[in-house]
């Protein structure tokens, strides 16, 4: 059956449609815009002609970035951060939120360890003792640094254990009749069964690894360690012109070249772009199944 | 339910408290640490007596724990880097050997990474910090006396270097203890203002030179209406201006045409007193309100930065701005060479009532080289010294090892990465001078240094038509340039620089902030007509009230001690 939408249902639709369209376009125009600009030659994008379109094209940003070995080293360390931190922390993940997702009667302490987590949430030792702490345990200034402090994120715990308690349970005390315990509940009924919330939580996971890039400032002792997206901060974030010298100011000249900073800023955004299609199919079934329990 | 609650303010309270106990532990560490330290120092310096040579070497190598930043302009020739290259040979031949405890890209990153260092008292004996963390490190007593050091072993060189700028040591000094080596920076040529005029669109509109502030809106007046580019479209603006009101040299100029000094201390009947808080900057607010209603100023610039507003400029959009000696180098050399009709042409910033104004410069001195407490050699840090002024500006300079060398016909500056940069503050109107000199007699015999040396060469080759590239430094270092202009209204005594200088008051920790802030808002409000100029005298009571008078009060004080 049809039914015919009405007038101030299609007035609606044609307002939402609009301010969803534009609210889209707001986001993709920014990148359009990178993206034009790392293909124009370098007098166009100083003079700001660049709009959406390249102007004057070339390639020879991209020739550059990609013969610089610091952007490539950079890259590479963020590659191996992000799949060393996403697998230790999906791995921590999971072993937390399994054993949490019990009930007290079957958990004895579940309710305080619970608590334990919820209140690294609220309260936190703040920047300064988190370096004394990543020091003195001597993380600091190697790769470690950057994914263990933090390996276990909260929130997705919460996240996976929701849609663990959405689970049948009669699967579970099935495969306890057939004589299999926890680990066997965990990896060969859980996990398989969460793999919409695990694509989910794996998400959040890499984008936070990539995008993070303060840790990398503040626990890497040389630049040669820094992981892109620190790399980038110190490439694009100006240097203060109150107070250069007359001999700096040409130096910066040199180095203010925007379309190599579009270059590097896009290719440093492409994987990311590249992973979340694929992810993204899961990513609406994952947050919301696990919200509704029986 | 009730349960849990209990139980979690209890663990809120237990996890406090086990804070509040190891912040105790790690206080008497500190303490316990600089009693030791204090000690040794003191033996030290009684073994120093020996030989004091400013250059000297040391027969037992020591070694020197340091952290820096490298800024991401700075290059190295191939197969260097910043622990492998000329510098740390030459340290490492005078017995210094410096280890980096860390390195990080970029000014700002570096400061901040200072500041966790400091909070979580983790420093290295040797490292440059900023006027508030030396003030910081100095009232906590982490940092060496180079009182003595600095006596016995500084050289006649840089003894003198620190007496041209004669507040230098004073901001370096507390409670009559020299605890830093200030970093004196040439800021004439980085900072002082002059005014930029398009002489390409002057010509063409047939405008007199600028002799007085009604000159410049005149002219800037012209430039909005007489279309100067000949597109056919009113397209152009008078004036360039960014959003940093009173902060950037951009609006500083203008002021300072109204005898107004904003952001500084300016000495008024014997007392110092704040120039953001003066009549002078109402009027020229007054006038540049104006100025903006009728369009001569840019109507974008309340959310331009520097870049924006350089944007504009490298798009023909404007055709005067108020901006330091180097604009040549950035951004108009960017224009000329992809259009070599256009000109751009300095004047000294017209005053108000004719002539030419006294302009305002920041202090030569904002960042410090310390070393801290219970390091054993503070002596090093003056041989330091010594050694960047004598490797690159003294009579024994190896200016083309030390300072620049050019590798593949690109220069390098390889003085950056030497670990302290002292450098004399009117090193670039020497060079203008020199250069000057240099031309009339068609030879660099006069020059002395190696560096103004090589730009001789850069500007014959330029001359002569080989070398457009040259432009930029003969726009501004040639007979007729900017720097030229700077060197005269110094040799007048009209460039003045903050009365009050070094580590910040108490106040001013606290309270600067918010007052810059409310000053910055104030000032582009008023610009923009969204408030009446006579909302200055709101903000004069209001700064006063918030601060602003005990800041003054602490201002005048630090002054009658010095």
């Amino acid at each position: 059956m049809h039914i015919k939408p009405s007038l101030s249902r299609k007035i609606f639709m044609a307002c939402n449609y609009t301010f969803l369209i534009a609210l889209g376009l707001l986001c993709v125009l920014p990148m359009v815009h990178i993206l034009a600009l790392s293909f124009s030659s370098k007098g166009p994008a100083t003079a700001g002609m660049v709009g959406l379109w390249p102007v004057d094209f070339t390639l020879s940003s991209y020739e550059y970035v990609l013969t610089k070995p610091q952007f490539l080293k950079a890259m590479w360390i963020t590659v191996q951060r992000v799949v060393l931190g996403t697998s230790i922390s999906m791995l921590l993940t999971l072993l937390i939120a399994y054993p949490l997702s019990k009930e007290a009667k079957d958990f004895a302490f579940r309710t305080q360890y619970a608590w334990f987590f919820v209140f690294t949430t609220l309260f936190s030792g703040g920047l300064i003792p988190r370096y004394m702490t990543i020091r003195d345990t001597g993380l600091i200034d190697t790769l470690w640094a950057l994914v263990i402090p933090g390996a276990v994120a909260v929130f997705n715990v919460i996240l996976l254990l929701n849609f663990f308690r959405g689970l049948p349970k009669e699967l579970e005390e099935a495969s306890f009749i057939d004589g299999g315990g926890y680990m066997t509940s965990l990896w060969r009924i859980y996990a398989p069964l969460s793999l919409p919330a695990m694509a989910t939580v794996t998400l959040f996971t890499v984008v936070g690894q990539w995008n993070e890039w303060f840790d990398g400032l503040l626990l890497m002792n040389t630049p040669e360690k820094y992981p892109l997206s620190s790399y980038l901060q110190t490439v694009i974030v100006q240097e203060n012109l109150t107070k250069v010298t007359a001999d700096q100011a040409a130096m910066l000249a040199e180095v203010s070249n925007r379309t190599f900073k579009a270059a590097q800023i896009f290719i440093g955004a492409l994987p990311i772009l590249c992973v979340y299609p694929f992810l993204q199919r899961f990513f609406v079934k994952g947050i919301v199944m696990g919200s509704v329990k029986e | 339910m009730k349960k849990s609650k209990l139980g979690l303010s209890t663990l809120v309270m237990i996890m406090a408290f086990s804070l509040v106990l190891s912040a105790c532990g790690t206080g008497n560490n500190a303490a316990s640490n600089q009693g030791a330290a204090d000690s040794g120092s003191n033996n030290e310096s009684v073994v120093n007596n020996e030989n004091a040579d400013p250059f000297g070497k040391y027969d037992s190598p020591i070694e020197l724990s340091a952290i820096r930043y490298v800024s991401e302009s700075t290059k190295f020739p191939n197969g260097h880097d910043i622990n492998n290259n000329v510098w740390m040979d030459f340290y490492k031949s005078l017995g210094i050997n410096v280890n980096y405890k860390w390195i990080v890209t970029g000014q700002e990153q570096y400061e901040s990474k200072v500041n966790i260092a400091i909070a979580s008292n983790d420093l290295p004996d040797f490292m440059e910090v900023n006027e508030e963390q030396l003030r910081q490190l100095a009232d906590a007593g982490q940092l060496a006396d180079l009182t003595d050091a600095f006596e016995k072993y500084a050289s006649d060189d840089l003894k003198e270097l620190m007496s041209i700028e004669n507040n230098a040591l004073p901001s370096a000094t507390f409670d009559g203890k020299l605890l830093a080596i200030p970093s004196t920076q040439p800021v004439i040529g980085g900072s002082a203002p002059l005014l930029w005029v398009r002489e390409d669109w002057m010509e063409k509109l047939n405008l007199p030179d600028p002799q007085s502030f009604d000159d410049v809106v005149a002219i800037a007046q012209a430039f909005q209406s007489q279309d100067p580019d000949g597109n056919g479209k009113s397209d152009t603006y008078g004036i360039g201006l960014t959003k940093d009101i009173g902060l950037a040299t951009t609006s500083l100029g203008l002021f300072n045409s109204f005898e107004a000094y904003p952001g500084i201390w300016i000495e008024k009947d014997g007392k110092l007193e704040y120039g953001s808080i003066q009549p002078e900057v109402k009027e020229t607010l007054t006038k540049l309100q104006e100025m903006y209603k009728n369009k001569l100023i840019d109507p974008e610039f309340g959310v331009k930065d520097t870049i924006k507003m350089f944007e504009s400029i490298t798009s023909h959009k404007i055709g005067m701005v108020v901006g330091p000696s180097w604009y040549p180098a950035w951004p108009f050399w960017d224009m000329v060479k992809e259009d070599e009709s256009v000109k751009w042409k300095s004047y000294p910033i017209p005053s108000v009532d004719g002539g030419t104004a006294t302009v305002q410069m920041p202090f030569s001195v904002s960042h410090y080289y310390v070393l801290t407490k219970d390091y054993e050699h503070p002596e090093v840090i003056v041989k330091l010294a010594n050694l960047y002024y004598q490797k690159l500006y003294s009579d024994e300079a190896e200016f083309d090892t030390y300072g620049q060398v050019i590798v593949d016909e690109v220069s390098i500056g390889v003085n950056k990465y030497s670990l302290v940069e002292v450098v004399n503050p009117n090193k670039d109107l020497i060079r203008q001078q020199e250069l000057e000199e240099a031309l009339k007699t068609n030879s660099d015999a006069a020059i002395s240094s190696s560096e103004t040396k090589i730009m001789f060469k850069e500007f014959q080759t330029f001359l002569d038509g080989t070398n457009p590239a040259g432009w930029s430094g003969y726009v501004a270092n040639g007979p007729d340039g900017s720097m030229r202009q700077l060197r005269e209204l110094n040799d007048q005594k009209k460039v003045i620089s903050n009365s009050f200088v070094g580590a910040p008051t108490e106040t001013m920790a606290d309270r600067k902030a918010t007052l810059d802030k409310l000053e910055q808002e104030t000032f582009v409000r008023i610009i923009l007509g969204e408030a009446s100029p006579d909302s200055f005298d709101d903000f004069v009571s209001n700064w006063k009230k918030l601060g602003g008078d005990a800041i003054t009060e602490e201002v005048n004080e630090w002054n009658a001690s010095k």
